[in-house]
C-alpha cells in the first residue's frame, strides 16, 4: 500500500466514523417520543426519570398532567390513550380516555387531565398522612407510570 | 498552507457539529447509542491524527 493510499484510507475511516455518530443521532431523533408535564402549585415540572415520584400533594390540591406526543416519522401515528390512578395493583379511577389519536407526521399532539384529590376522596380513597397512589398512562403498548404521594 | 487551514476549518466545523448533536439530542439516544458514539468518536479522532501523522512525513 503507498503512503498516499494509506494516509487516504485513515481520512475515509474518520468520515466514516463521523458519518456513524451521526446516523445514531438521527436513528434516536427519529420515532415516537412522549413527555409529560405536570402542574401542582402554579408551577410545571417536566416528568424525566422513570420512576419519578410527585411529592407531597396537600389533600385539597389538584394535579394538572399534560402528555404530549411527537411523531417524528414519516408515517402518520395512530393510538390509544388512557390514564388512570392504581393503588396496590387495582385501578382506583380513571382520569382521561380517548379512543383514537391521529398524529401527523412530524406533528405533536397533547392531551390533558386534572388528577382531584376530593375526586379520589369521593370514591372512597383517602388522600393525605403520606398515602401513595400510581398514575398509569397507556398507549399502544407503552405504560408511564407516576408515583404520587399525599401528604 | 492554504490546504492547513481548510482542514482546520473542517475539524473545527465538524467538532461544534457533534458539540450541537450532544448538546440538543443526547437525551433521545439509547444507553447503546451512547456507547457507539463515545467509541466512533474516539475512532474519528485516532484517524484524524493518523492521517495528519502521515501527511506530515
Amino acid at each position: 500500500m503507498t503512503i498516499k493510499s494509506k494516509r487516504n484510507l485513515y481520512l475515509y475511516l474518520a468520515i466514516a466514523c463521523f458519518i456513524g455518530i451521526i446516523v445514531i443521532f438521527v436513528d434516536g431523533y427519529l420515532g415516537i417520543h412522549d413527555t409529560i408535564y405536570f402542574t401542582l402549585r402554579e408551577r410545571e415540572r417536566t416528568v424525566g426519570e422513570v420512576d419519578y415520584s410527585i411529592k407531597y400533594v396537600g389533600g385539597d390540591e389538584k394535579v394538572v398532567f399534560r402528555y404530549e406526543l411527537d411523531n417524528r416519522r414519516l408515517l402518520s401515528y395512530s393510538t390509544s390513550i388512557q390514564a388512570s390512578v392504581w393503588k396496590e395493583n387495582e385501578k382506583v379511577l380513571d382520569l382521561f380516555s380517548q379512543d383514537k389519536l391521529i398524529i401527523k407526521p412530524f406533528d405533536k399532539a397533547m392531551v390533558e387531565w386534572t388528577l382531584d384529590s376530593e375526586e379520589l376522596q369521593a370514591q372512597g380513597f383517602y388522600a393525605g398522612n403520606y398515602t401513595e397512589y400510581t398514575v398509569k398512562i397507556e398507549r399502544n403498548g407503552v405504560e408511564r407510570r407516576i408515583g404520587v404521594t399525599y401528604r | 498552507m492554504r490546504n492547513y487551514i481548510l482542514y482546520g476549518f473542517g475539524i473545527a466545523l465538524c467538532i461544534s457539529g457533534i458539540v450541537y448533536l450532544a448538546a440538543e439530542y443526547v437525551e433521545y439516544l439509547s444507553d447503546w447509542g451512547k456507547l457507539g458514539c463515545l467509541i466512533l468518536l474516539i475512532g474519528l479522532f485516532s484517524f484524524l491524527g493518523r492521517h495528519f501523522q502521515e501527511l506530515g512525513r
